[in-house]
């Protein structure tokens, strides 16, 4: 029954979200086939455009039919290469899911070592830490790039360094402002957990505390790492489209800034919708795990 | 704003030194500031009016339902990435003044959901219902205690989304799709000659600062509330 639950709400919320960006793109523009393929396109494209967006059709159907074609990951052909566009977006999407991974994984780590050195500490969240926190918290990583770009160059795809160099930048980028999260986040679970009567009750019959957690505390320790692992790989794939400029690195963000240069909508489109379909998919994931750790 | 002289560095005379025509750094890093400024505050204000005026509302009426449905579209709206919406609206309307304040239509629903908690929790505490009890009317309670009260959990929640919205209209303009700002400043100066520092590191720095700023308010904030 949670199962159903959960893929019912998945499949509103990408509904929804394909809905409302369809719907934007087509009935808030006074003249959808100018504004959508530049006033400079030849006929030939626009009247593609228009058949391809159902736009000659009523907007029920339309978007029926648009729907139909996304469930088959069908987006149509890219206006400026004529390739179909989930080929055209593969690669890119590789990169950023590869770049994502990483900053995820890291900030696991140092979340991990936080609440580790928060059991066996007794270390808490102090309020000074936490402003400190929020304050670096809220620094963009492409900021941040252009910042330690003097330190860590920034390696091009197309460089002869080793693939894996291309990433530290973008990397460290996007995992600075996430680090006070991470390490706040481990603290403070581990506080909470220490705070348990059943821990303290351990504690007292001599248990040392990463015993009880890895016998006991399992639950507790998978709404931790999914929690900080997913919000990381949300922010760092959702946030990483200007840090991938600066960096030179051919991911989504650089995918769709060339898409919209080119008035590529159809890349646009499904860059949107996949991105945003993506990201619902982890944050229901996230709060049903959380509710399957709560028990 | 004028000088003969590129590139010219720091000096009494132009305090952040020149750009590549000759133009005062300082000056148009003043500019460039009060430009993404304004169209964030407009942005924020509609967020933070329609936010209160809902989560007043939800308040209000006690009804749990709505509250549901409203989380749930407040869940949706997270769902979906706010850069992606605004790059859409960038590409189907084009560089127009009102395309960022809009963003505000998009985002209330943290602000009504913090003004609909702290307003509950509020009316149903000690000192409120004594004054019910004296005599006053609901409308009465909720204007001359509730709202007050619940005035810094909305600034809270207004500074934290003024800090995530600055950060989005200097990721846009340094991507080069939203209007000019410090983010242009900042790609500007940058793309052209990274070696003269003075072009785009004061932006870059004020960028961080305000970022850093406003966040550390809305943190600072958030206990009082």
């Amino acid at each position: 029954m949670r199962l159903f639950t959960y893929l019912a709400k998945l499949l509103l919320t990408v509904l929804l979200l394909w809905a409302f960006v369809y719907g934007l793109v087509r009935e808030l523009t006074p003249d959808p086939g100018s504004a959508l393929s530049g006033l400079n396109t030849d006929a030939a494209t626009r009247r593609y455009l228009e058949a391809e967006l159902g736009l000659n059709q009523p907007f029920p159907i339309a978007l029926g039919r648009s729907l139909y074609r996304a469930v088959q990951l069908d987006f149509g052909v890219s206006l400026r290469t004529r390739r179909p566009v989930l080929k055209e977006i593969a690669a890119p999407l590789m990169l950023t899911g590869r770049l994502a991974l990483v900053v995820a994984i890291l900030s696991t780590v140092v979340a991990t070592l936080s609440f580790v050195l928060g059991l066996l500490r007794a270390i808490g969240v102090s309020s000074a830490f936490a402003s400190a926190a929020a304050a670096l918290a809220a620094l963009p990583g492409f900021l941040l790039a252009l910042l330690l770009a003097p330190w860590f160059p920034a390696y091009g795809l197309e460089d002869p360094a080793p693939r894996w160099m291309h990433l530290i930048l973008p990397s460290i980028a996007l995992l600075v402002p996430l680090l006070p999260y991470a390490l706040s986040t481990g603290l403070r679970l581990a506080q909470d957990l220490r705070a348990l009567p059943w821990f303290e009750t351990f504690i007292a019959f001599g248990f040392a505390p990463l015993v009880i957690v890895t016998t006991r505390g399992r639950r507790w320790l998978l709404r931790g790492a999914c929690n900080i692992a997913i919000s990381s790989f949300l922010v760092a794939f959702t946030g990483s489209v200007a840090v991938e400029l600066v960096c030179g690195l051919p991911g989504l963000g650089t995918a769709i800034l060339d898409a919209i240069d080119a008035r590529d909508l159809p890349v646009v489109l499904a860059i949107s919708a996949l991105t945003g379909a993506f990201a619902s998919a982890l944050v229901l994931t996230r709060s049903e795990l959380e509710r399957y750790a709560d028990g | 704003m004028v000088s003969a002289l590129p590139y010219q560095t720091p000096s009494a005379e132009f305090w952040l030194g020149t750009d590549a025509l000759g133009s005062s750094v300082a000056i148009r890093l003043l500019i460039a500031t009060w430009e993404t400024l304004y169209t964030v505050a407009a942005a924020a204000a509609i967020a933070a009016v329609l936010g209160t005026l809902v989560g007043a509302a939800l308040a209000f009426s006690g009804q749990s339902r709505l509250r549901a449905l409203c989380e749930t579209l407040l869940g949706f709206a997270y769902a979906a990435p706010l850069l992606l919406l605004v790059l859409l609206l960038v590409v189907v309307y084009g560089d127009r003044p009102w395309v960022f304040p809009s963003v505000g239509i998009l985002a209330w629903g943290g602000i009504a959901l913090s003004a609909a908690t702290s307003l509950e929790r509020i009316i149903n505490s000690g000192f409120v219902r004594a004054s019910r009890a004296l005599g006053a009317t609901p409308l009465a309670a909720y204007l001359r205690h509730g709202i007050p009260h619940a005035l810094p959990t909305v600034a809270s929640a207004t500074a934290a989304l003024s800090a995530q919205l600055f950060q989005l209209s200097v990721l846009l303009a340094f991507i080069g799709v939203g209007r000019s700002g410090l983010g242009n400043l900042i790609c500007e100066g940058y793309e052209v000659y990274p070696t003269v520092w003075w072009t785009w590191l004061p932006a870059t720095l004020v960028a961080a600062l305000i970022l850093s700023g406003s966040a550390w308010l809305a943190q600072r904030g958030g206990r009082y509330g």
